[in-house]
């Protein structure tokens, strides 16, 4: 794969979207698994489905409409929460099927051959473009800069958030942050995982990371590593042996949960507790 | 003495369940003032009313002469029950820094070492400085209720308001707590819930009694025996029995 990596300029984008998809996953996993926002994020997701069609459509590039569909699915879900005491995993419900219905219809009335749908459900990292990875890079920046600028804040809002409001943070400015990140690391996690595959790798890393430390700092670091160890190792797959990206990633992700939790208990006094002291 | 908490009129409905009715209290700088009362009486009600996490639905609330939004990070909180998930990854350092949290640097913001300074001092206080390092699920509930208390001290309130922080805590712990809550009643004024009205008696400087309406505020009485009676029978009972409390009660309004 390495000589091949030298070669081909589809491989070595591959290889930089894996790394900085990683970023913004690590990042904003670890926040939405401490939030319990799971199903949250995997609605705004499959709402994206209706910004790729309208993309197709529209005759715009599918990414920017899915962009514009997530934004619009995480900030429609925090506003109607709140004005119409509609219960969160309702409206998430909601807005996870209308907006594959919207993704439907819009396909449907593309003229034309029908677009593939498949590299945007089920993530197809080999086909990353340019633009994609300029995409990726501003929202990991984003991502980071806005984390790093409220770090302090976050953690006290993602802990305890009527206390937060109790020492003056302003929390739901945070919440509007915080959904709206989501949105975008969704849509940069699309070209990678795709739509349907795109919890497990926001949630898997941290749930690991939480075998070997108690920091949420040190978390979303390790969450951010793992994340880039299992997309390449699940590109070399996808490679090697033909098979899509999305599902080889996903799947090592899975396999390496799996395994750890199983021997975690074997390995806890052995390697876990003086890692964990390190650390 | 002036008055720190102002409260006129007060009613508070969520949906149709009336929680309070016609409350009118006044607390006056350094009170150390109890709040006792039957189950579902309001006691918490009042005191999210004071911190602005519940809204009156009529009659107003002024503290320091403003609404409860504008000066909540001078007011240190005790919730009766913690909404926080006990797995979330923190340290009991951490918890109790967050008291220092206000919005008032909001980027780039960093603990100072001064703050951190007083979060080891408020630890060393409450006797939790051992557990700093633990991840806030590992402690006893006695532990855990002395983690927020000191983190509702890092706030430096002048106001404490603190909803049934002994209700987990061994008789040794409650004392002490007790007397931390008097030493710092020097520099602050407090607000306690509790049914444990015998404990605190000694501390106490006034107290409160609380079932929908307000039916008694004035001085505790040393009389613990009279005290003890409120709490479990309806409150109104004993208001009608003692011409003393419903003397009391118009004065205050
Ligand atoms: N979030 C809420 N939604 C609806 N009703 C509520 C809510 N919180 C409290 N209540 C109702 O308001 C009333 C007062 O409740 P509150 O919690 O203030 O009582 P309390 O005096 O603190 O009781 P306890 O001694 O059990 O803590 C109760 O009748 C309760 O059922
Ligand atoms: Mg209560």
């Amino acid at each position: 794969m390495f000589e091949a990596l030298l070669k081909y300029s589809f491989l070595q984008n591959a290889l930089i979207g894996s790394i900085l998809a990683s970023i913004a996953c690590g990042i904003i996993g670890t926040l939405i698994v401490e939030k319990k926002l799971v199903m949250m994020s995997g609605g705004i997701a499959h709402t994206s489905f209706g910004g790729v069609g309208m993309g197709y459509f529209l005759n715009i590039e599918p990414i920017i409409g899915a962009l514009i569909f997530a934004v619009t699915a995480a900030a429609g879900i925090s506003v109607i929460n709140k004005k119409s005491r509609t219960n969160t995993d309702v409206l998430v419900g909601m807005f996870w099927s209308v907006g594959m219905a919207m993704g439907i219809l819009f396909i449907s009335f593309t003229p034309g051959y029908p677009p593939d749908m498949a590299s945007y459900l089920f993530g197809d990292i080999l086909t990353v473009s340019h633009l994609d990875l300029i995409i990726m890079l501003i929202l990991d920046i984003a991502v980071m800069i806005v984390i790093t600028a409220l770090y302090d804040h976050f953690k006290a809002y993602l802990f305890d958030e009527e206390f937060a409001s109790v020492v003056k943070i302003r929390t739901a400015i945070l919440e509007y942050l915080l959904y709206i990140m989501i949105a975008f690391t969704i849509v940069v996690l699309i070209r990678v995982v795709g739509i349907v595959l795109v919890i497990a790798l926001l949630t898997v890393p941290p749930a690991i990371a939480k075998f070997i430390t108690y920091d949420l700092k040190k978390i979303i670091l390790s969450s951010v590593i793992l994340g880039m160890l299992f997309c390449i190792a699940g590109l070399w797959i996808s490679y090697e042996l033909h098979i899509a990206s999305g599902a080889s990633i996903i799947l090592v992700a899975g396999l390496t949960y799996v395994v750890l939790s199983a021997v975690k208990g074997k390995l806890e006094n052995r390697i876990i507790l003086p890692l964990r002291k390190q650390l | 003495m002036k008055p720190v908490i102002e409260i006129k009129d007060l009613d508070v409905f969520y949906g149709n369940v009336k929680a309070l009715s016609g409350i009118n209290l006044t607390i006056d700088e350094k009170e150390f003032l109890c709040i006792a009362g039957p189950n579902g009486g309001g006691k918490s009600t009042l005191l999210k009313v004071i911190l602005g996490l519940v809204m009156p639905s009529y009659g107003t609330v002024k503290v320091f002469g403003k609404t409860p939004e504008e000066v909540r990070n001078t007011v240190g909180y005790v919730p009766q029950f913690s909404k926080f998930d006990k797995g979330f990854p923190i340290s009991v350092a951490d918890v109790v820094l967050m008291g220092c949290l206000s919005s008032r640097k909001e980027l780039f913001h960093r603990y100072s070492r001064q703050e951190r300074e007083k979060v080891e001092n408020i630890m060393n206080e409450l006797g939790i400085h051992d557990l700093k390092h633990r991840q806030i699920g590992q402690l006893s509930g006695g532990q855990l209720q002395r983690v927020l208390i000191a983190r509702a001290l890092a706030v430096d309130p002048k106001i404490m308001l603190l909803d049934e922080p002994t209700a987990s805590v061994d008789a040794d712990s409650k004392e002490q707590i007790y007397k931390i809550l008097n030493r710092l009643n020097d520099k602050m004024t407090i607000i306690i819930v509790t049914h444990d009205i015998e404990a605190v008696s000694p501390y106490i400087k006034s107290i409160a009694y609380l079932n929908v309406e307000l039916y008694y505020h004035g001085e505790a009485r040393p009389d613990s025996n009279a005290i003890n009676k409120f709490c479990g029978y309806p409150v109104g009972f004993v208001a009608h029995a003692s011409p003393y409390h419903v003397l009391n009660r118009h004065q205050e309004g």
